[in-house]
């Protein structure tokens, strides 16, 4: 617009009155020449006309004045100069005026910076304007301005066209629709409204706010320019988070440790935690130990423990580890271990195994010999000794009484008469078990000489003991030390006061529930009396099943007997031993000091049933056979063994070797027709299918030696005999069955070819 | 501690042994009847057998537990009884 304004600016006078646009134009552009004079005048005609359309004519480029002209209704002509200065003509009087019009165009296009002259300037001039043709036209009404279009319409030729057309063009300008940067409608309120008042009111308040900002001191102008922080890049260090890998392998027996033990040693854990502090360092390895095998390893723990740690630990650990139970019991392992690989063959053949010949030991001269002797003929039976059982301990104490646990064979019990006998010392209970063959597994003392021992069935553990003192008592040989005695009789009222000479366990029915049966410790003693006891509220008590006294006027004997009067002080017989029948566990059979038997009843405590007299002198031992329940073997002092059965009176078989003392009489377990007696200085084993005349089996103790005590081994073939210098001997029965004929023996058929031996 | 020694030495007594070596779990000799070269040549070498038979052990049944383990070689024969916290060698010649 100013460039346009710049030509309007030359022109004299007429033109005044109406545009500013022209007047600026005017003021503009100083000089003039003749040319662009000319050329203005034309504009200002062509302006006059702005309404009416014009052609424009290329075929005279050069010069507006030759081409167009635009003539109003009076015939005047209005045809409106060119904006751009004519370049047809080109004098030098116009590069001066090109310059001048360069440097006041200077701030409206940049076109004008170059120097060139006159045409080029137009030119640039008529290019410009004729780029813009729309866009002139969108502002023109506010504007005057035909100069746009005059200016294509004579400087055509420059640009517009690049090939001269031949008929002209319309040109269509049109306006634009109206962008509207902002519409705020207004909210009319209608004068009848309700609260036109109130808006009425609010748009006065209003006002007046408005107004009154103007100078008031409560407002203040001010612009402010929010502030877009800087962004800063800023750097900071951390440690890298150090990753490491773990990992665990749940094994099945890690679940399984850290299950029991978090069970069971969740409260040890927790005391050792409460004691840290108190305790000494000891204490704190232990609790580390139990801490960090529960880490899963199953590997030793002392990858874990600090090295000034370790030190003490081993230190202190040395000793406790060898105090520790467990230590204990591992040795004992080890012993037996070790002790089995010794005696393996005796122990094989005390079980009736094949001896496992150990395949790198060489191989004596001896032995074979003894390999070609077992395989040839008919030997004469002999006791092969297999091992003894014996100990420092128990060097020198005469044995009393050996027996067999109930429920574990392999587990003896023997009794030992402390010092001399006679005399009151304490006795020695040592169990032994075929584990173990060197030493004792439990070793017991008692108050006094031990005279009989007996394991209980009901509970394997109980061993009820007979002292020669008259008392009691029962020992639990599951508790190694000394807390095993449970019960013991020196504080009963009611206890014996002659030696115990035969304890028993037997199976009693209960009176009140019919089948079940209760087991009940049954001791015989020299006072005579036969008694039952009793563990009552931890109260060891007895009851007198039944009271023998001498005279005979409480018997009912055969002989009849003289009548006596119950009396208190007479003197009351011994009673030395007693067998309880192997089924019927209510009849009983007990032998006494005058050589004779009773058969007695536990429901009839003072008769007896039936009386067995044959010995002339104290009966020593009964007992029944294990396998033919209506037969009982009987022994005595004066070196008979009697065969008796139950019903008969008179004993069926008696066997006789040599006059000495039988102490003991047992049945072998596995057999029924063999027995073996022990005498003072030999033992005889009889088998009664082979002879009944002879033993078939005598053994010979050493000179200086007294057998005391002999047991059978059920389920073997072996016998052990206890002597008085404190050892157990295990023999094994050789060539014992050796040319014995197939029949199978029984011993009633022995008895009845024996026939009417003694009816 | 004297009931242990008193074991020992009747374990040293019995026939045909060789030896007998107490150790902790760590490795280190406690008792030893053995010379100390061949106590700790005995020592490192059986640790690591008895950690692996304990494991095998208890990978096969976790609720059972390692009681001894017997090496018998042609010379003679090698007990290991053994704890958490210890473990006991006895060498034994076999009985002839």
């Amino acid at each position: 617009m100013r460039r346009a304004s710049t030509y309007g600016k030359d022109v004299a006078g007429s033109n005044k009155p109406t545009m500013k646009e022209g007047e600026r134009r005017q003021s503009l552009l100083p000089s003039s020449s003749s040319g662009i004079n000319r050329s203005k005048e034309q504009l200002r005609r062509r302006r006059r006309s702005s309404g009416f359309l014009f052609q424009q004519k290329y075929s005279s480029p050069q010069t507006s004045t030759k081409g167009i002209r635009v003539f109003d209704s009076q015939g005047s002509d209005v045809t409106p100069l060119p904006l751009v200065a004519v370049v047809d003509d080109p004098d030098p009087k116009t590069r001066e005026k090109s310059s001048l019009e360069e440097v006041l165009f200077k701030k409206g296009s940049s076109i004008f910076k170059s120097s060139t002259p006159t045409d080029v300037v137009s030119s640039r001039f008529g290019s410009s304007f004729t780029s813009k043709p729309t866009e002139s036209g969108a502002l023109s009404r506010s504007s005057i301005t035909d100069d746009s279009f005059s200016l294509p319409s004579t400087d055509a030729a420059y640009e517009f066209p690049r090939k001269p057309v031949a008929e002209g063009f319309d040109i269509i300008l049109s306006e634009t629709d109206t962008i509207s940067l902002l519409d705020l409608p207004p909210t009319l309120v209608s004068e009848d409204a309700e609260d036109a008042d109130a808006v009425k009111q609010r748009n006065r308040d209003y006002a007046e706010f408005c107004s009154s900002k103007m100078g008031s001191d409560n407002f203040f102008e001010r612009s402010s320019q929010t502030l877009v922080g800087e962004h800063k890049c800023k750097y900071t260090q951390t440690d890298t988070n150090k990753s490491v890998n773990k990992g665990t392998i749940a094994t099945t027996w890690d679940i399984y440790d850290s299950f029991s033990m978090s069970t069971e040693n969740r409260e040890t854990r927790e005391s050792e935690r409460v004691d840290y502090l108190t305790r000494t360092r000891n204490k704190q390895d232990v609790s580390e130990v139990t801490m960090s095998r529960e880490t899963g390893s199953g590997v030793s723990s002392a990858a874990e423990t600090d090295a000034d740690l370790f030190m003490l630990k081993t230190e202190s650990n040395l000793e406790k580890i060898l105090s520790s139970e467990a230590f204990m019991k591992s040795v004992s392992i080890m012993e037996r271990v070790i002790v089995l690989n010794i005696f393996q063959p005796k122990l094989a053949a005390f079980r009736g195994l094949p001896v496992l010949k150990d395949p790198d030991s060489e191989v004596r001269p001896g032995s074979e010999e003894r390999i070609t002797e077992e395989k040839g003929h008919y030997l004469t039976p002999t006791l092969e000794p297999l091992w003894t059982f014996v100990s420092p301990l128990t060097r020198g104490h005469n044995i009393t009484c050996m027996t067999w646990n109930k429920k574990n064979p392999d587990i003896l019990a023997v009794g030992y008469v402390g010092g001399s006998s006679g005399n009151p010392q304490p006795g020695l209970i040592c169990c032994w078990s075929l584990k173990n063959l060197v030493w004792s597994e439990r070793v017991f003392s008692c108050h006094s000489s031990v005279t009989c021992l007996e394991f209980s069935s009901s509970n394997p553990s109980h061993l009820a003991i007979g002292m020669y003192d008259g008392s009691v008592a029962i020992y639990n040989v599951q508790v190694g030390d000394d807390t095993a005695c449970i019960a013991n009789s020196r504080d009963c009222a009611k206890r014996h006061t002659q030696p115990v000479w035969q304890v028993t366990w037997t199976k009693q029915q209960l009176q009140l529930s019919g089948e079940e049966r209760e087991e009940v410790l049954v001791s015989v003693s020299g006072d005579g009396r036969i008694t039952k006891w009793l563990i009552l509220h931890n109260d060891f008590n007895c009851v007198d099943l039944m009271i023998l006294k001498r005279s005979s006027g409480r018997k009912q004997s055969i002989g009849g007997g003289q009548s006596k009067t119950e009396n208190v002080l007479l003197p009351l017989t011994t009673v030395l031993c007693i067998d309880f029948h192997p089924d019927d566990t209510g009849i009983y059979v007990i032998g006494t000091w005058d050589g004779s038997m009773h058969k007695c009843s536990l429901s009839n405590s003072d008769h007896f049933l039936d009386t067995y007299c044959k010995h002339p002198s104290p009966v020593t031992h009964i007992e029944w056979s294990p396998i033919y329940s209506d037969v009982f073997l009987s022994t005595s002092s004066d070196g008979t063994i009697q065969l008796w059965k139950v019903d008969t009176l008179n004993p069926k078989m008696s066997f006789t070797s040599v006059q000495s003392i039988v102490d003991s009489v047992k049945w072998s377990p596995n057999c029924g027709t063999v027995f073996a007696a022990i005498y003072r200085h030999r033992v005889e084993v009889w088998d009664l299918c082979q002879s009944i005349m002879r033993p078939t089996l005598v053994h010979h103790a050493e000179p200086g030696v007294t057998l005391s005590s002999l047991l059978f081994a059920k389920g073997s073939d072996s016998i052990l005999v206890g002597d008085s210098r404190g050892e157990v001997t295990v023999y094994k029965l050789k060539n014992f069955r050796v040319g014995k004929p197939k029949k199978v023996c029984d011993l009633y058929e022995v008895m009845a070819s024996v026939g009417g031996y003694v009816d | 501690m004297a009931e242990v020694d008193e074991i020992v030495k009747r374990l040293q007594a019995q026939k045909g042994v060789e030896g007998v070596i107490i150790a902790n779990s760590e490795g280190i000799a406690i008792r030893s009847t053995l010379e100390d070269q061949h106590t700790v040549q005995y020592v490192a070498l059986i640790q690591p057998l008895l950690v692996k038979a304990k494991k095998m052990l208890q990978e096969m049944d976790p609720s059972d537990d390692f009681t001894y383990l017997r090496v018998r070689t042609e010379k003679n024969e090698i007990i290991i009884t053994a704890d958490k916290e210890y473990f006991m060698v006895a060498i034994q010649k076999p009985a002839p």
